[in-house]
Protein backbone atom coordinates (compact mmCIF):
# COMPACT_ATOMS: atom_id res chain seq x y z
CA UNK A 1 0.00 0.00 0.00
CA UNK A 2 2.64 2.45 1.12
CA UNK A 3 4.72 1.42 -1.85
CA UNK A 4 1.93 2.23 -4.27
CA UNK A 5 1.36 5.60 -2.61
CA UNK A 6 5.00 6.56 -2.85
CA UNK A 7 5.23 5.21 -6.40
CA UNK A 8 2.17 7.23 -7.46
CA UNK A 9 3.57 10.24 -5.65
CA UNK A 10 6.86 9.94 -7.52
CA UNK A 11 4.96 9.79 -10.80
CA UNK A 12 2.97 12.89 -9.84
CA UNK A 13 5.92 15.06 -8.98
CA UNK A 14 7.07 16.12 -12.46
CA UNK A 15 3.54 16.63 -13.83
CA UNK A 16 2.71 18.71 -10.74
CA UNK A 17 5.67 20.96 -11.42
CA UNK A 18 4.57 21.24 -15.05
CA UNK A 19 1.05 22.19 -14.02
CA UNK A 20 2.32 24.79 -11.57
CA UNK A 21 4.62 26.23 -14.24
CA UNK A 22 1.78 26.28 -16.76
CA UNK A 23 -0.65 27.94 -14.35
CA UNK A 24 1.88 30.47 -13.06
CA UNK A 25 3.02 31.38 -16.57
CA UNK A 26 -0.54 31.67 -17.79
CA UNK A 27 -1.53 33.82 -14.83
CA UNK A 28 1.43 36.11 -15.41
CA UNK A 29 0.81 36.61 -19.12
CA UNK A 30 -2.95 36.86 -18.80
CA UNK A 31 -2.56 39.68 -16.27
CA UNK A 32 0.00 41.30 -18.53
CA UNK A 33 -2.56 41.31 -21.37
CA UNK A 34 -5.79 41.49 -19.38
CA UNK A 35 -4.92 44.32 -16.97
CA UNK A 36 -4.39 47.02 -19.61
CA UNK A 37 -7.35 45.68 -21.58
CA UNK A 38 -9.61 45.85 -18.51
CA UNK A 39 -8.41 49.36 -17.69
CA UNK A 40 -9.06 50.54 -21.25
CA UNK A 41 -12.51 48.90 -21.21
CA UNK A 42 -13.33 50.76 -18.01
CA UNK A 43 -11.92 54.13 -19.13
CA UNK A 44 -13.60 54.10 -22.54
CA UNK A 45 -17.00 53.08 -21.17
CA UNK A 46 -19.72 55.71 -21.86
CA UNK A 47 -19.63 56.60 -18.14
CA UNK A 48 -15.85 56.16 -17.82
CA UNK A 49 -13.16 58.80 -17.53
CA UNK A 50 -12.37 58.81 -21.27
CA UNK A 51 -15.56 57.76 -23.08
CA UNK A 52 -14.84 56.32 -26.55
CA UNK A 53 -17.92 54.48 -27.70
CA UNK A 54 -16.49 52.89 -30.84
CA UNK A 55 -13.28 51.60 -29.28
CA UNK A 56 -15.18 50.32 -26.27
CA UNK A 57 -17.64 48.43 -28.47
CA UNK A 58 -14.92 46.82 -30.55
CA UNK A 59 -12.88 45.74 -27.52
CA UNK A 60 -15.95 44.47 -25.76
CA UNK A 61 -16.91 42.31 -28.76
CA UNK A 62 -13.41 40.87 -29.05
CA UNK A 63 -13.39 40.02 -25.35
CA UNK A 64 -16.78 38.34 -25.57
CA UNK A 65 -15.75 36.39 -28.65
CA UNK A 66 -12.60 35.08 -26.97
CA UNK A 67 -14.50 34.21 -23.83
CA UNK A 68 -17.11 32.18 -25.65
CA UNK A 69 -14.60 30.42 -27.91
CA UNK A 70 -14.33 26.67 -27.15
CA UNK A 71 -10.93 26.25 -25.55
CA UNK A 72 -9.88 23.07 -27.35
CA UNK A 73 -10.52 24.66 -30.75
CA UNK A 74 -8.68 27.80 -29.67
CA UNK A 75 -5.73 25.72 -28.61
CA UNK A 76 -5.49 23.98 -31.97
CA UNK A 77 -5.94 27.24 -33.85
CA UNK A 78 -3.15 28.80 -31.83
CA UNK A 79 -0.65 26.00 -32.54
CA UNK A 80 1.15 28.05 -35.23
CA UNK A 81 1.41 31.02 -32.90
CA UNK A 82 2.76 28.84 -30.09
CA UNK A 83 5.37 27.49 -32.50
CA UNK A 84 6.31 31.02 -33.46
CA UNK A 85 6.67 32.25 -29.88
CA UNK A 86 7.96 29.18 -28.03
CA UNK A 87 9.41 27.18 -30.91
CA UNK A 88 7.07 24.21 -30.42
CA UNK A 89 3.32 23.72 -30.53
CA UNK A 90 2.94 21.16 -27.75
CA UNK A 91 4.45 20.82 -24.31
CA UNK A 92 4.09 22.79 -21.13
CA UNK A 93 5.62 26.05 -22.29
CA UNK A 94 3.80 26.06 -25.63
CA UNK A 95 0.47 25.49 -23.91
CA UNK A 96 0.89 28.72 -21.95
CA UNK A 97 0.19 30.60 -25.20
CA UNK A 98 -3.41 29.41 -25.79
CA UNK A 99 -4.10 29.36 -22.05
CA UNK A 100 -3.04 32.99 -21.70
CA UNK A 101 -5.10 33.97 -24.74
CA UNK A 102 -8.13 32.23 -23.24
CA UNK A 103 -7.62 33.65 -19.76
CA UNK A 104 -6.78 37.27 -20.55
CA UNK A 105 -10.34 38.26 -21.55
CA UNK A 106 -11.49 36.83 -18.19
CA UNK A 107 -8.87 38.93 -16.44
CA UNK A 108 -9.95 41.98 -18.48
CA UNK A 109 -13.56 41.57 -17.31
CA UNK A 110 -12.42 41.00 -13.73
CA UNK A 111 -10.43 44.24 -13.82
CA UNK A 112 -13.18 46.13 -15.62
CA UNK A 113 -15.87 45.18 -13.14
CA UNK A 114 -13.62 45.71 -10.11
CA UNK A 115 -12.88 49.24 -11.33
CA UNK A 116 -16.57 49.86 -11.95
CA UNK A 117 -17.28 49.35 -8.25
CA UNK A 118 -15.22 52.40 -7.26
CA UNK A 119 -17.32 55.32 -6.04
CA UNK A 120 -17.39 57.88 -8.91
CA UNK A 121 -17.23 60.66 -6.30
CA UNK A 122 -13.82 59.40 -5.18
CA UNK A 123 -12.60 59.60 -8.77
CA UNK A 124 -14.07 63.10 -8.98
CA UNK A 125 -11.96 64.05 -5.95
CA UNK A 126 -8.86 62.69 -7.69
CA UNK A 127 -9.71 64.61 -10.84
CA UNK A 128 -10.31 67.89 -9.09
CA UNK A 129 -6.85 67.72 -7.56
CA UNK A 130 -5.40 67.77 -11.06
CA UNK A 131 -4.47 64.09 -11.44
CA UNK A 132 -3.73 62.95 -14.96
CA UNK A 133 -5.71 59.96 -16.22
CA UNK A 134 -2.64 57.76 -15.82
CA UNK A 135 -2.18 58.93 -12.21
CA UNK A 136 -5.83 58.19 -11.47
CA UNK A 137 -5.41 54.69 -12.89
CA UNK A 138 -2.32 53.63 -11.00
CA UNK A 139 -2.56 55.72 -7.85
CA UNK A 140 -6.30 55.60 -7.24
CA UNK A 141 -8.30 53.12 -9.30
CA UNK A 142 -6.11 50.04 -9.07
CA UNK A 143 -5.27 50.43 -5.35
CA UNK A 144 -8.92 51.16 -4.49
CA UNK A 145 -10.10 48.09 -6.41
CA UNK A 146 -7.29 45.79 -5.25
CA UNK A 147 -9.33 43.53 -2.92
CA UNK A 148 -11.87 42.82 -5.71
CA UNK A 149 -9.09 42.40 -8.24
CA UNK A 150 -7.38 39.80 -6.05
CA UNK A 151 -10.66 37.95 -5.50
CA UNK A 152 -11.34 37.97 -9.25
CA UNK A 153 -7.84 36.86 -10.19
CA UNK A 154 -8.16 34.02 -7.69
CA UNK A 155 -11.22 32.76 -9.55
CA UNK A 156 -9.38 33.12 -12.84
CA UNK A 157 -6.42 31.08 -11.56
CA UNK A 158 -8.81 28.34 -10.50
CA UNK A 159 -10.30 28.37 -14.00
CA UNK A 160 -6.81 28.23 -15.46
CA UNK A 161 -6.05 25.12 -13.39
CA UNK A 162 -9.14 23.50 -14.90
CA UNK A 163 -8.21 24.55 -18.42
CA UNK A 164 -4.62 23.42 -17.96
CA UNK A 165 -5.87 19.92 -17.10
CA UNK A 166 -7.88 20.01 -20.31
CA UNK A 167 -4.90 21.26 -22.27
CA UNK A 168 -2.93 18.32 -20.92
CA UNK A 169 -5.18 16.03 -22.93
CA UNK A 170 -3.79 17.37 -26.20
CA UNK A 171 -0.14 17.50 -25.41
CA UNK A 172 0.16 20.16 -22.76
CA UNK A 173 1.76 17.96 -20.16
CA UNK A 174 1.00 18.35 -16.47
CA UNK A 175 -1.45 16.53 -14.22
CA UNK A 176 -4.26 16.40 -16.78
CA UNK A 177 -1.97 14.68 -19.24
CA UNK A 178 -0.89 12.19 -16.58
CA UNK A 179 -4.47 11.42 -15.58
CA UNK A 180 -5.42 10.73 -19.20
CA UNK A 181 -2.35 8.75 -20.18
CA UNK A 182 -2.14 6.49 -17.14
CA UNK A 183 -5.57 6.66 -15.63
CA UNK A 184 -7.60 6.43 -18.81
CA UNK A 185 -5.46 4.71 -21.43
CA UNK A 186 -3.60 2.36 -19.08
CA UNK A 187 -6.32 1.78 -16.48
CA UNK A 188 -4.09 3.01 -13.65
CA UNK A 189 -6.95 4.18 -11.45
CA UNK A 190 -4.57 4.94 -8.57
CA UNK A 191 -2.62 7.40 -10.72
CA UNK A 192 -5.80 9.03 -11.92
CA UNK A 193 -7.15 9.42 -8.39
CA UNK A 194 -3.77 10.78 -7.27
CA UNK A 195 -3.76 13.34 -10.09
CA UNK A 196 -7.31 14.43 -9.37
CA UNK A 197 -6.59 14.73 -5.66
CA UNK A 198 -3.55 16.90 -6.30
CA UNK A 199 -5.60 19.17 -8.58
CA UNK A 200 -8.31 19.50 -5.91
CA UNK A 201 -5.70 20.38 -3.30
CA UNK A 202 -4.14 22.89 -5.69
CA UNK A 203 -7.48 24.61 -6.30
CA UNK A 204 -8.21 24.69 -2.59
CA UNK A 205 -4.80 26.16 -1.82
CA UNK A 206 -5.22 28.89 -4.44
CA UNK A 207 -8.67 29.76 -3.10
CA UNK A 208 -7.44 29.93 0.49
CA UNK A 209 -4.45 32.06 -0.42
CA UNK A 210 -6.53 34.43 -2.58
CA UNK A 211 -9.22 34.90 0.06
CA UNK A 212 -6.59 35.43 2.73
CA UNK A 213 -4.83 38.18 0.76
CA UNK A 214 -8.08 39.89 -0.19
CA UNK A 215 -9.44 39.76 3.38
CA UNK A 216 -6.22 41.11 4.79
CA UNK A 217 -6.36 44.07 2.42
CA UNK A 218 -9.92 44.84 3.47
CA UNK A 219 -9.10 44.51 7.16
CA UNK A 220 -6.20 46.92 6.85
CA UNK A 221 -8.54 49.63 5.56
CA UNK B 1 -10.62 86.43 -7.87
CA UNK B 2 -13.15 84.25 -9.70
CA UNK B 3 -15.70 85.60 -12.12
CA UNK B 4 -18.33 83.85 -14.16
CA UNK B 5 -19.83 85.51 -17.22
CA UNK B 6 -23.15 84.21 -18.47
CA UNK B 7 -22.36 80.53 -17.91
CA UNK B 8 -24.75 78.00 -19.42
CA UNK B 9 -24.77 74.22 -19.20
CA UNK B 10 -27.23 71.61 -20.46
CA UNK B 11 -27.36 67.84 -20.15
CA UNK B 12 -29.20 66.16 -23.02
CA UNK B 13 -31.22 69.26 -23.81
CA UNK B 14 -32.06 69.88 -20.16
CA UNK B 15 -30.63 73.27 -19.21
CA UNK B 16 -29.28 72.98 -15.67
CA UNK B 17 -27.31 76.26 -15.51
CA UNK B 18 -29.12 79.11 -17.19
CA UNK B 19 -26.76 82.01 -17.68
CA UNK B 20 -24.97 82.58 -14.39
CA UNK B 21 -22.75 85.59 -13.76
CA UNK B 22 -20.89 85.94 -10.48
CA UNK B 23 -18.01 87.86 -8.95
CA UNK B 24 -16.25 86.16 -6.07
CA UNK B 25 -13.99 88.68 -4.32
CA UNK B 26 -10.50 87.75 -3.14
CA UNK B 27 -10.40 86.26 0.36
CA UNK B 28 -14.18 86.17 0.68
CA UNK B 29 -16.20 83.35 2.19
CA UNK B 30 -18.75 83.02 -0.55
CA UNK B 31 -21.91 81.00 0.02
CA UNK B 32 -24.16 79.57 -2.65
CA UNK B 33 -27.52 78.42 -1.37
CA UNK B 34 -30.23 76.53 -3.19
CA UNK B 35 -32.62 73.64 -2.99
CA UNK B 36 -31.86 70.11 -4.05
CA UNK B 37 -31.64 69.99 -7.84
CA UNK B 38 -31.08 73.74 -8.21
CA UNK B 39 -27.76 73.03 -9.92
CA UNK B 40 -25.33 73.74 -7.07
CA UNK B 41 -23.04 70.78 -7.62
CA UNK B 42 -23.09 71.35 -11.36
CA UNK B 43 -22.06 74.96 -10.80
CA UNK B 44 -19.17 73.84 -8.59
CA UNK B 45 -18.02 71.32 -11.20
CA UNK B 46 -17.96 74.15 -13.73
CA UNK B 47 -16.11 76.55 -11.43
CA UNK B 48 -13.57 73.89 -10.47
CA UNK B 49 -12.96 73.19 -14.20
CA UNK B 50 -14.15 69.60 -14.01
CA UNK B 51 -16.63 70.32 -16.75
CA UNK B 52 -16.78 72.87 -19.51
CA UNK B 53 -19.68 75.30 -19.83
CA UNK B 54 -21.61 75.24 -23.12
CA UNK B 55 -21.16 78.99 -23.32
CA UNK B 56 -19.91 81.84 -21.17
CA UNK B 57 -16.55 82.56 -19.58
CA UNK B 58 -14.80 81.57 -16.36
CA UNK B 59 -11.98 83.85 -15.28
CA UNK B 60 -9.46 83.43 -12.47
CA UNK B 61 -7.80 86.76 -11.66
CA UNK B 62 -8.91 88.07 -15.03
CA UNK B 63 -7.59 85.11 -17.03
CA UNK B 64 -9.82 82.78 -19.01
CA UNK B 65 -9.77 79.30 -17.46
CA UNK B 66 -12.66 77.57 -19.23
CA UNK B 67 -10.61 77.27 -22.42
CA UNK B 68 -7.58 75.61 -20.82
CA UNK B 69 -6.54 72.21 -22.13
CA UNK B 70 -4.47 69.20 -21.08
CA UNK B 71 -1.34 70.23 -19.10
CA UNK B 72 -2.45 73.81 -18.49
CA UNK B 73 -5.82 72.56 -17.27
CA UNK B 74 -4.25 70.07 -14.86
CA UNK B 75 -1.92 72.78 -13.59
CA UNK B 76 -4.85 75.13 -12.97
CA UNK B 77 -6.83 72.45 -11.14
CA UNK B 78 -3.83 71.86 -8.90
CA UNK B 79 -4.21 75.44 -7.66
CA UNK B 80 -7.75 74.69 -6.48
CA UNK B 81 -8.93 72.62 -3.54
CA UNK B 82 -12.24 70.92 -2.97
CA UNK B 83 -14.06 69.14 -0.16
CA UNK B 84 -17.25 67.14 -0.51
CA UNK B 85 -20.29 66.05 1.44
CA UNK B 86 -19.19 62.41 1.49
CA UNK B 87 -15.47 63.28 2.09
CA UNK B 88 -14.36 61.11 -0.84
CA UNK B 89 -11.16 59.93 0.81
CA UNK B 90 -9.09 57.12 -0.70
CA UNK B 91 -9.83 54.00 1.33
CA UNK B 92 -6.67 52.32 0.03
CA UNK B 93 -4.56 55.00 1.73
CA UNK B 94 -4.17 55.86 5.39
CA UNK B 95 -4.59 59.40 6.75
CA UNK B 96 -1.02 60.44 5.96
CA UNK B 97 -1.08 59.07 2.42
CA UNK B 98 -4.41 60.70 1.64
CA UNK B 99 -2.96 64.09 2.48
CA UNK B 100 0.23 63.23 0.60
CA UNK B 101 -1.65 62.39 -2.61
CA UNK B 102 -1.84 65.90 -4.13
CA UNK B 103 1.85 66.34 -3.38
CA UNK B 104 2.72 63.03 -5.03
CA UNK B 105 0.92 63.91 -8.25
CA UNK B 106 2.82 67.16 -8.68
CA UNK B 107 6.03 65.17 -8.31
CA UNK B 108 7.08 66.57 -4.91
CA UNK B 109 10.16 64.94 -3.37
CA UNK B 110 9.63 62.42 -0.58
CA UNK B 111 11.67 64.50 1.86
CA UNK B 112 9.47 67.51 1.25
CA UNK B 113 6.18 65.60 1.41
CA UNK B 114 6.46 64.32 4.99
CA UNK B 115 6.99 67.68 6.73
CA UNK B 116 4.22 69.29 4.68
CA UNK B 117 1.76 66.48 5.50
CA UNK B 118 2.61 66.70 9.21
CA UNK B 119 2.13 70.46 9.14
CA UNK B 120 -1.31 70.05 7.54
CA UNK B 121 -2.36 67.32 9.94
CA UNK B 122 -1.35 69.55 12.83
CA UNK B 123 -3.50 72.28 11.32
CA UNK B 124 -6.59 70.09 11.31
CA UNK B 125 -5.66 68.61 14.68
CA UNK B 126 -5.16 65.03 13.53
CA UNK B 127 -1.46 64.56 14.16
CA UNK B 128 -2.03 61.45 16.26
CA UNK B 129 -4.05 59.74 13.49
CA UNK B 130 -1.29 59.77 10.87
CA UNK B 131 -1.18 56.02 10.29
CA UNK B 132 -4.85 55.31 10.87
CA UNK B 133 -6.91 53.83 8.01
CA UNK B 134 -9.54 56.40 7.02
CA UNK B 135 -12.40 53.97 7.65
CA UNK B 136 -11.63 54.09 11.38
CA UNK B 137 -12.28 57.84 11.60
CA UNK B 138 -15.46 59.64 12.61
CA UNK B 139 -17.27 61.80 10.05
CA UNK B 140 -15.76 64.99 11.42
CA UNK B 141 -12.27 63.51 11.39
CA UNK B 142 -12.75 62.31 7.81
CA UNK B 143 -13.79 65.78 6.74
CA UNK B 144 -10.71 67.23 8.43
CA UNK B 145 -8.49 64.82 6.52
CA UNK B 146 -10.29 65.88 3.35
CA UNK B 147 -9.67 69.53 4.21
CA UNK B 148 -5.99 68.87 4.85
CA UNK B 149 -5.77 67.03 1.53
CA UNK B 150 -7.48 69.91 -0.28
CA UNK B 151 -5.03 72.39 1.23
CA UNK B 152 -1.88 70.40 0.49
CA UNK B 153 -0.97 72.29 -2.67
CA UNK B 154 -1.62 75.72 -1.18
CA UNK B 155 -4.71 76.46 -3.27
CA UNK B 156 -5.84 80.02 -3.75
CA UNK B 157 -9.44 78.87 -3.81
CA UNK B 158 -11.22 76.21 -1.78
CA UNK B 159 -14.55 74.78 -2.95
CA UNK B 160 -16.81 73.12 -0.40
CA UNK B 161 -19.84 71.20 -1.73
CA UNK B 162 -22.15 70.69 1.28
CA UNK B 163 -19.16 69.98 3.55
CA UNK B 164 -21.28 69.52 6.69
CA UNK B 165 -24.43 67.86 5.36
CA UNK B 166 -23.28 64.42 6.49
CA UNK B 167 -22.29 65.63 9.98
CA UNK B 168 -24.11 66.14 13.28
CA UNK B 169 -24.74 69.73 14.50
CA UNK B 170 -21.79 69.83 16.91
CA UNK B 171 -19.32 68.50 14.36
CA UNK B 172 -20.79 70.89 11.79
CA UNK B 173 -19.90 73.83 14.03
CA UNK B 174 -16.33 72.62 14.47
CA UNK B 175 -15.81 72.08 10.72
CA UNK B 176 -17.24 75.52 9.95
CA UNK B 177 -14.95 77.09 12.57
CA UNK B 178 -12.00 75.29 10.98
CA UNK B 179 -12.92 76.60 7.52
CA UNK B 180 -13.22 80.14 8.87
CA UNK B 181 -9.84 79.87 10.56
CA UNK B 182 -8.27 78.52 7.38
CA UNK B 183 -9.63 81.36 5.28
CA UNK B 184 -8.40 83.95 7.74
CA UNK B 185 -4.96 82.54 8.45
CA UNK B 186 -4.11 81.13 5.05
CA UNK B 187 -5.62 84.04 3.18
CA UNK B 188 -7.51 81.95 0.66
CA UNK B 189 -10.95 82.34 -0.84
CA UNK B 190 -13.67 79.86 0.09
CA UNK B 191 -16.74 79.05 -1.97
CA UNK B 192 -19.26 76.98 -0.05
CA UNK B 193 -22.41 75.30 -1.29
CA UNK B 194 -25.19 74.58 1.12
CA UNK B 195 -28.93 74.17 1.34
CA UNK B 196 -28.97 75.40 4.95
CA UNK B 197 -29.08 79.12 5.68
CA UNK B 198 -27.70 78.55 9.22
CA UNK B 199 -24.53 77.11 7.76
CA UNK B 200 -24.12 80.00 5.34
CA UNK B 201 -24.87 82.73 7.86
CA UNK B 202 -22.44 81.23 10.37
CA UNK B 203 -19.54 81.59 7.97
CA UNK B 204 -20.08 83.55 4.77
CA UNK B 205 -19.73 87.22 4.00
CA UNK B 206 -21.54 86.84 0.67
CA UNK B 207 -24.44 84.65 -0.28
CA UNK B 208 -25.83 83.99 -3.74
CA UNK B 209 -29.17 82.28 -4.05
CA UNK B 210 -29.51 79.71 -6.80
CA UNK B 211 -32.92 78.72 -8.10
CA UNK B 212 -33.44 76.40 -11.05
CA UNK B 213 -30.05 77.14 -12.51
CA UNK B 214 -30.13 80.91 -12.14
CA UNK B 215 -28.84 83.32 -9.48
CA UNK B 216 -31.83 85.16 -8.09
CA UNK B 217 -30.06 87.29 -5.50
CA UNK B 218 -26.63 88.15 -4.13
CA UNK B 219 -26.31 89.61 -0.65
CA UNK B 220 -23.42 90.79 1.45
CA UNK B 221 -23.67 89.45 4.97
CA UNK B 222 -22.46 91.44 7.96
CA UNK B 223 -20.00 88.92 9.19
CA UNK B 224 -16.44 88.67 10.33
N1 LIG C 1 -23.96 64.65 -15.41
C1 LIG C 1 -25.28 64.93 -15.48
N2 LIG C 1 -26.04 64.40 -16.46
C2 LIG C 1 -27.35 64.67 -16.54
N3 LIG C 1 -28.02 65.46 -15.69
C3 LIG C 1 -27.33 66.01 -14.68
C4 LIG C 1 -25.93 65.78 -14.52
N4 LIG C 1 -25.51 66.46 -13.43
C5 LIG C 1 -26.60 67.08 -12.95
N5 LIG C 1 -27.69 66.83 -13.68
C6 LIG C 1 -29.03 67.37 -13.44
O1 LIG C 1 -28.91 68.72 -13.12
C7 LIG C 1 -29.78 69.10 -12.08
C8 LIG C 1 -29.02 69.78 -10.98
O2 LIG C 1 -28.15 68.84 -10.37
P1 LIG C 1 -27.11 69.23 -9.24
O3 LIG C 1 -26.47 67.97 -8.78
O4 LIG C 1 -26.22 70.30 -9.74
O5 LIG C 1 -28.07 69.79 -8.11
P2 LIG C 1 -27.74 70.21 -6.62
O6 LIG C 1 -28.25 71.60 -6.47
O7 LIG C 1 -26.34 69.98 -6.31
O8 LIG C 1 -28.66 69.23 -5.80
P3 LIG C 1 -28.38 68.50 -4.39
O9 LIG C 1 -28.67 69.50 -3.32
O10 LIG C 1 -29.37 67.39 -4.40
O11 LIG C 1 -26.96 68.03 -4.37
C9 LIG C 1 -30.52 67.87 -11.64
O12 LIG C 1 -31.80 67.88 -12.23
C10 LIG C 1 -29.68 66.74 -12.20
O13 LIG C 1 -30.50 65.67 -12.56
MG1 LIG D 1 -25.24 68.64 -4.96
Amino acid sequence: MLDTVSAVFAMLLTPLCETILMVAGTTFFSILLGLPLGVVLNLTDPVGLKPRRMLNNVLSRVVNLLRSFPFLILMILVFPLSRLIVGESTGTKATIVPLAIAASPFVARVIESALKEIDPQVLLAARVMGSSTWQIVYKVMIPEAMPSIVAGITLTVINIIGYSAMAGAIGGGGLGDLAIRYGYHRFRTDVMIGAVLVIVVLVEAVQLLGSWISDRMIKKR
Amino acid sequence: MLSLKDIKKSYCGNQVIRGISLEVPQNSFYGIIGRSGAGKSTLVRLMSLLERPDSGEILFDGERADVLKSKALLAKRRSLGMVFQQFNLFSSRNVFDNVAYPLEIIGAKKESIAPRVRELLAWVDLSEKETSPVSRLSGGQKQRVAIARALANNPSLLFCDEPTSALDPQTTVSILELLKKIRKEMGLTVIMISHQMEVISATCNFVAELEQGAIVSVKELKHA
